[in-house]
């Protein structure tokens, strides 16, 4: 039995994760159950009055549970932090769901670095929309209802952020689309909000096509093989004992390989432990080697190699697959363990183990595994394993040939003539294209802004649609196997940063800049995680929380000012009518203009977004991750798109609030919007100054050694990526960083120009001379493709099928017939000259009877009765033809 | 000897005799003022009860292992294998039933059709899907359907007064008969090709009457005889296709459903498709099972792929078209089987064991999820302002919450979304067609599921999103305890399946297949 060592990760358990999402679900249950009946209460009716919040029942419910929520996140993510670097995972097994053959699910919740920061975005900003909401949906009727919803979304997200394994992250998956759904319905008695929900909903079921697609590939793949045409599973052992690198060794080896130039320039120290750690390992693989060569020869050197430590040294076994499972130990029957078991101490030296999976499940056996002393040994399953975790250790793996039997399998693997792991990945990727609007699946997001704007804030800004960018950088592991894939995720959302950031410079609808913003932001982040830059993903995802957070609610309060003076819905976003804002909502506006410094770092370079998005732009340039697609072109497009953001951005803000009022009301009628609403604002801007700086900066940009503290702290989830990039010296970073800056300073004063405190009066008529004004405006008529496209094309297949059943039947009806009468006819003159008139007395009779029974019978019935006999011919003929080549 | 026989017998005994004996409670009730009591009220309950205790007997069966039964199973075979896998299938026939009952217990004297027939009509076709589901041989295969069919028939012509029931019945009989013809041909053409009319000694003979024993004699007895088992298989297959509903046999369903009675219709979608499923599984896999039959190259798989492909296909693209939701739901079912199907074909490919759990299962959650469906469209109307259409439905969110609730949550599991039982179903289906190597076909499978989303998210969308346009008829709810009960029962099976599936799961995957 081959030793089998490598860096998996420790974990330590919890038994009260799973409280997280649950505070939410109470929530939504509670305000389904109890909150129309509640808000029709006169209870609390002034303080709520006083606060400016709907009914005070209903929000002390939604917001009382999220307030929990967060603190137990944060407690939760304190207790990771207190954690020593190599154990930062936190696991709560919850129940087991499947376990049968080599499939084998449980319901599992657990809480990594990764998930960490997803889980206070979620949390904290989740909590301050919902403060915001409870002001700016003061009014709703339903006020119980979108809180419901609200919350179930929630809950939704938190499984998506914690579940530890495909399946439960998939039932988030499916859940915030849902909530998705509900709530941009939510205002359902319009007819054109509804179908947006449906649009919303119906791309999304085309993403998770692709998220189960590559689901399935990777299950198939990481179980069997093809071997001259035939498939054959693999006999790979379901479960091996691996001993756990030294985690410090382990993790400086890999972070020197996943780090850009400056620390492989400037760290020689680590670049020589690495080496070091290598030839050690080698080392120690020839050690062993030799050790085995001996055994043969002399048994005795067996002996002496195990008797190098005490027999009472401690040694430790962890297990996290198969949740429930008695493991039996020695074969000492009395006393069993039950998985997952973690750090157990089973002292060291050799150590048999018996799984007993339970259920029609055989049981698994590791025999005479050696548990090295101080080290933990973990039992890990190998083959088709859908937790996140497992998976990422089974690639980890190495042999004591130095060699990663699993993974070299698992690359290996072809499909269709494609890399199989390629092909899995893309099927990923379109997963999350759906939920994250990239190109072609961004559709539905524009239009999902006509829910509420706390919703879009919400939802469709700040978490929902980041979605898939987390699940591509929670795969970082798989992605960084296919270069091809992480091309094409790099280039989709450069692609898409540029195009939906284009699709921004002339919208009217503030929501709908917003909304193109998103998606071309979006895009930015995909940039990151296809180019291998993981952490820059969840880095911009984060800041892109806080700031797209501010600006949607932002806009919420401009909206909501607006109704003073604009009564319809539509109006009442059109920045044509704003203008001039500044006087009468000053905390909105300056917010407003923080968050727009944050995202377009023009013209002060300081605020969060600058960090992160000049993170992705230079580890775009320098990428050597991305195969066919050059890191440069990639840059640039991105580049592009920053500077497309930074005009629109400020064209945005000039027209919303300097310059003259479009109305006259406007400075008469318009008011600030209540504390609930400017407070969380100013809360999000004060994340959207600061957030960038503090988990962003670090010694290197002035020729340090030193991480940013969110690289440093996100190491231990993306350590068995492997990526590379260009060391290309700190000038040319300084370079291109201040040369971005500068560009994206023109297009601010561009923006100023057309649009700023003194426009020009006719400056909508100045935009609508410049070219492509038109194509631009109307989106590029994407929508109009795709009407007269795809949906055409599903509508005629339909159509198609229909009048198959209609004339291909009667077709082959009428043929019969035809066949039918002309035999009739032989017949008939045979009959004419053969039989005589007691057979015509006989026929007659039957014509009657027939006659007779047509009555009863449809026309259709007999076309039907053909039908089913031409299947049976086709289907005889079909197996007569397979029978036939099979001879 | 006999005690043990009547104990591997029990579950079948149990509904036929209750048929029987609900049959004369009937004749004798006729003496009862019937506009004080109606028979509904006595014997929807009391088949219940008996289609109940048919499942239970069942169930323990299944739990102490048939294998303990060998005297009883010796006896029986080959004419009724009483295996965990009919077993397994007893249960959802008598679930099914059981649903289906207490569904008509609310159904027909709201639309005034309260005839105690209707019972016993059930309890028997149910006795005969079960034997169905059990046959082991030709014969017995043919004698169940016919029993299961004739009440069927019966049912579906029930509201006798309507000449759109009636011409659904006439319909579904003519074509039933046809089909039954077929698959009787096809029997007889087996018969003659082997000389046996038991599947295992049918499969005994294929496999050495083959290329695997390659002396004169027998090769020239395969060869001659190779056209006619292919059309004897081909004709069965098809038989029973017509049951389930296979495109391009499908043609009678939507017809059939729609003029039938609901509860009808949901027994025709639930039960009757199952046993079909349970015989051509075990045709194919005890019969045909052998490695030429049951392999791509040579036997029947394509064809039964063809037959999948084609039926997910037609099924949920003329599905999307329908303005009728009771049309929508047959089409959906029709959908169904043929992802069910995929299931089969997987079933010769290297996850034989996996692929016969998944298939199961499905059939399991299916049967469970479309009752539903059906019932809880029965609860959205009454008579007069029944729920017939999209439109009927609108603003039912609004109207009465808890049935658009237990509407929308079959609804989910039908479309494959989760928590629910629907979603683990088709997850696990597919994967045991991955790892039995059907990656096309699973691809197809699962663009199916996309393109259903659209109708089954229409109901959604019109029961929460539309207001009733002002003037148009609108379903009113009704109100009763049975179909109440029904679906409180139904929508936790379900609920609870999506989260808690590993035990069903692991039973599904232990019922297999003995012969």
């Amino acid at each position: 039995m081959p030793e089998y060592s490598g860096p998996l990760q420790n974990v330590e358990l919890s038994n009260t994760l799973w409280l997280i999402p649950l505070l939410p679900f109470l929530g939504a249950v509670l305000n389904a159950v109890l909150g129309w009946r509640l808000q029709r209460s006169p209870w609390g009716k002034e303080q709520a009055k006083k606060l400016h919040i709907g009914h005070l029942g209903v929000s002390s419910i939604a917001l009382g549970s999220m307030l929990i929520a967060f603190a137990m996140s944060v407690a939760q993510v304190a207790r990771v932090v207190s954690l020593p670097h190599d154990r930062r995972f936190l696991y709560n097994h919850l129940w087991q769901m499947v376990r049968v053959g080599t499939f084998d699910l449980s319901f599992d919740l657990s809480l990594d670095v990764m998930s960490s920061v997803m889980l206070l975005v979620v949390t904290g900003v989740g909590l301050l929309i919902h403060i915001y909401a409870a002001s700016y949906m003061e009014t709703e009727p339903s006020y119980w209802r979108f809180f419901s919803y609200f919350n179930l979304f929630i809950f939704s997200m938190l499984l998506l952020i914690l579940g530890d394994n495909f399946l439960v992250m998939f039932f988030g998956w499916e859940g915030v689309g849902l909530c998705s759904y509900l709530l941009i319905g939510f205002w359902y008695k319009d007819y054109k909000k509804a179908t947006a929900g449906m649009k919303a909903f119906l791309t999304n079921r085309v993403g998770d096509f692709g998220f189960i697609t590559g689901m399935m590939i990777l299950i198939w793949g990481l179980g069997g093989a093809w071997a001259s045409g035939e498939y054959v599973p693999d006999q790979l052992p379901r479960l091996v004992a691996v001993t756990v690198d030294d985690a410090a060794h382990a993790e400086h080896g890999n972070a020197t390989g996943s780090h850009d130039a400056h620390e492989k320039a400037s760290g020689h120290d680590k670049a020589d432990s690495h080496d070091k750690a290598d030839s050690h390992s080698k080392a120690d693989a020839h050690d062993k080697a030799d050790a085995h060569g001996k055994d043969k020869a002399d048994p005795r050197a067996k002996g002496k190699k195990e008797q190098s430590f005490v027999p009472g040294d401690p040694a430790y076994l962890t297990f996290t697959a198969f949740g429930g499972a008695k493991v039996i130990v020695d074969n000492n029957t009395t006393q069993p363990l039950y998985a997952p078991i973690v750090h157990h101490n089973v002292g060291a030296g050799r150590h048999t183990f018996k799984v007993i999976m339970g259920g029609a499940t055989e049981d698994l056996e590791v025999a005479n595994a050696m548990f090295q002393p101080n080290k933990e040994t973990h039992l890990a399953a190998i083959g088709p394993v859908l937790s996140f975790h497992n998976l990422s250790d089974q690639m980890a793996i190495r042999n004591d040939k130095g060699v990663q039997p699993f993974k070299e399998g698992l690359a290996g693997k072809r499909l269709w003539g494609l890399s199989l792991i390629t092909l899995a990945c893309i099927g990923f990727f379109i997963g999350a294209t759906g939920k994250s609007a990239q190109i072609p699946l961004y559709v539905w997001l524009p239009d999902a802004m006509a829910g509420p704007t706390p919703v879009s804030a919400l939802i469709h800004a700040a978490t929902m649609v980041t979605a898939g960018v987390y699940m591509v950088a929670r795969l970082n592991f798989l992605f960084s196997m296919s270069p091809t894939a992480c091309g094409i995720v790099a280039m989709t959302g450069a692609a898409t940063a540029l195009f939906a950031a284009s699709i921004g410079f002339f919208q009217y609808d503030i929501k709908k800049v917003l909304a193109y913003s998103t998606v071309s932001q979006l895009g930015f982040m995909f940039i990151a995680v296809g180019v291998g830059a993981y952490w820059a993903g969840i880095f911009h995802l984060m800041t892109h929380a806080f700031f797209k957070a501010c600006l949607f609610l932002g806009s919420g309060s401009v909206i909501h000012g607006m109704h003073a003076v604009e009564h319809d819905a539509d109006r009442a976003q059109d920045m044509r009518i704003m203008g001039g804002l500044k006087a009468v909502m000053p905390l909105t506006r300056r917010t407003y203009q923080i968050a727009c410094l944050a995202i377009t770092a023009a013209p002060i370079p300081l605020f969060a977004g600058f960090w992160s998005k000049d993170e992705i732009l230079w580890k775009a340039f320098t990428t050597q991750n991305t195969g066919w697609a050059p890191g440069p072109l990639i840059y640039l497009m991105g580049l592009a798109a920053a500077l497309g953001t930074s005009f629109y951005m400020w064209r945005s803000y000039y027209l919303t609030f300097e310059g003259k009022p479009a109305t006259k009301d406007i400075p008469k009628k318009v008011h600030e919007s209540p504390n609930a609403m400017t407070w969380v604002l100013a809360t999000l801007a004060f994340l959207s100054t600061f957030g960038g700086v503090v988990f962003g900066f670090s010694s290197h940009f002035y020729g340090g050694h030193g991480e940013p503290l969110l690289e440093e702290w996100l190491h231990p989830a993306l350590r068995h990526a492997q990526v590379a990039f260009q060391d290309q010296g700190l000038a040319m970073e300084h370079a291109l960083m201040w040369g971005s800056v500068g560009l994206a300073i023109l297009s601010w004063r561009l923006a100023k120009k057309r649009y700023g405190p003194d426009r020009p009066k006719n400056w909508e008529e100045l935009e609508s001379k410049l070219p492509m004004f038109q194509l631009i405006h109307d989106k590029y008529r994407i929508d109009e493709l795709y009407q007269a496209t795809v949906i055409r094309a599903v509508l005629v297949l339909r159509l198609v099928l229909r009048d198959m059943d209609k004339y291909v039947v009667d077709g082959i009806v009428n043929a019969t017939g035809v066949a039918t009468r002309a035999t009739a006819f032989v017949n008939g003159a045979i009959d004419k000259y053969l039989v005589d008139g007691a057979v015509n007395l006989v026929a007659g009779v039957t014509l009657r009877a027939g006659n007779r029974i047509r009555q009863v019978q449809t026309g259709r019935i007999q076309s039907y009765a053909y039908g089913l006999l031409g299947g049976v011919a086709a289907l005889a003929l079909l197996q007569f033809l397979i029978r036939y080549y099979a001879r | 000897m006999s005690a043990n026989l009547l104990l591997g017998l029990s579950p079948i005994l149990i509904v036929s005799l209750g048929a029987l004996l609900l049959m004369m409670a009937e004749a004798l009730s006729k003496l009862r003022n019937e506009a004080r009591e109606s028979p509904s009220s006595s014997l929807a309950m009391g088949s219940a009860v008996v289609l109940a205790s048919g499942g239970v007997a069942s169930l323990a069966l299944w739990l102490q292992g048939p294998d303990n039964l060998m005297e009883a199973r010796a006896a029986l075979a080959p004419w009724l294998l009483i295996d965990r896998f009919s077993l397994f299938f007893f249960v959802i026939l008598t679930l099914g039933a059981f649903l289906t009952v207490l569904l008509a217990g609310g159904y027909l004297p709201e639309h005034k059709l309260d005839r105690g027939e209707f019972y016993p009509l059930v309890l028997l076709s149910t006795a005969g899907a079960m034997a169905l589901a059990a046959a082991g041989d030709l014969l017995t295969m043919f004698i169940g359907l016919e029993v299961m069919s004739l009440g069927v028939y019966a049912m579906v012509a029930f509201r006798r007064g309507s000449p759109r029931s009636v011409e659904a019945a006439m319909k579904y009989f003519l074509l039933g008969s046809f089909a039954a013809a077929l698959l009787l041909y096809g029997g007889a053409l087996l018969y003659g090709a082997t000389g046996k009319t038991d599947f295992s000694s049918i499969s005994f003979q294929l496999a050495h009457t083959g290329y695997a024993n390659p002396t004169n004699l027998q090769q020239l007895a395969w060869e001659n005889s190779t056209p006619l088992m292919v059309i004897g298989l081909i004709l069965v297959v098809i038989g029973l296709a017509f049951k389930i509903s296979a495109v391009p046999f499908h043609m009678w369903t939507p017809d059939a459903y729609e003029g039938a009675p609901t509860p009808a219709t949901t027994f025709m979608a639930g039960a009757v498709k199952a046993g079909a499923f349970a015989m051509m599984i075990r045709v194919l896999m005890m019969a045909f099972g052998d490695v030429r039959s049951a392999s791509w190259g040579s036997g029947w798989p394509p064809v039964l792929a063809a037959l999948a492909v084609a039926t997910m296909t037609v099924g949920n693209l003329i599905a999307g078209r329908q303005e009728s939701v009771k049309r929508m739901l047959a089409y959906s079912s029709i959908t169904h089987a043929g992802y069910m199907l995929v299931g089969v074909v997987a079933m010769a490919g290297t996850a034989r064991a996996e692929a016969n759990g998944a298939v199961l299962f499905y059939t399991l959650i299916y049967t469970i999820s479309t009752v539903g469906a059906f019932g809880a469209l029965i609860l959205c109307g009454s008579r007069g302002a029944e729920a017939v259409s999209y439109e009927d439905l609108a603003g039912l969110g609004k109207r009465n919450p808890a049935v658009a609730l237990a509407l929308s949550l079959f609804i989910f599991s039908l479309a494959g979304i989760p928590p629910t039982a629907g979603f683990f179903a088709k997850l696990y289906l597919f994967k045991a067609a991955v790892s039995g190597d059907y990656i096309v076909l699973t691809v197809i499978a699962l663009i199916n599921t996309v393109i259903g989303a659209y109708y089954y998210l229409r109901v959604l969308v019109f029961m929460y999103f539309r207001e009733p346009l002002p003037g148009a008829p609108i379903a009113k709810p009704m109100k009763s305890g049975h179909v109440a009960i029904a679906l409180v029962f139904a929508a936790l099976l379900v609920l609870a399946l999506g989260i808690l599936p590993s035990k069903t799961l692991q039973a599904a995957l232990s019922s297999t297949i003995s012969g």
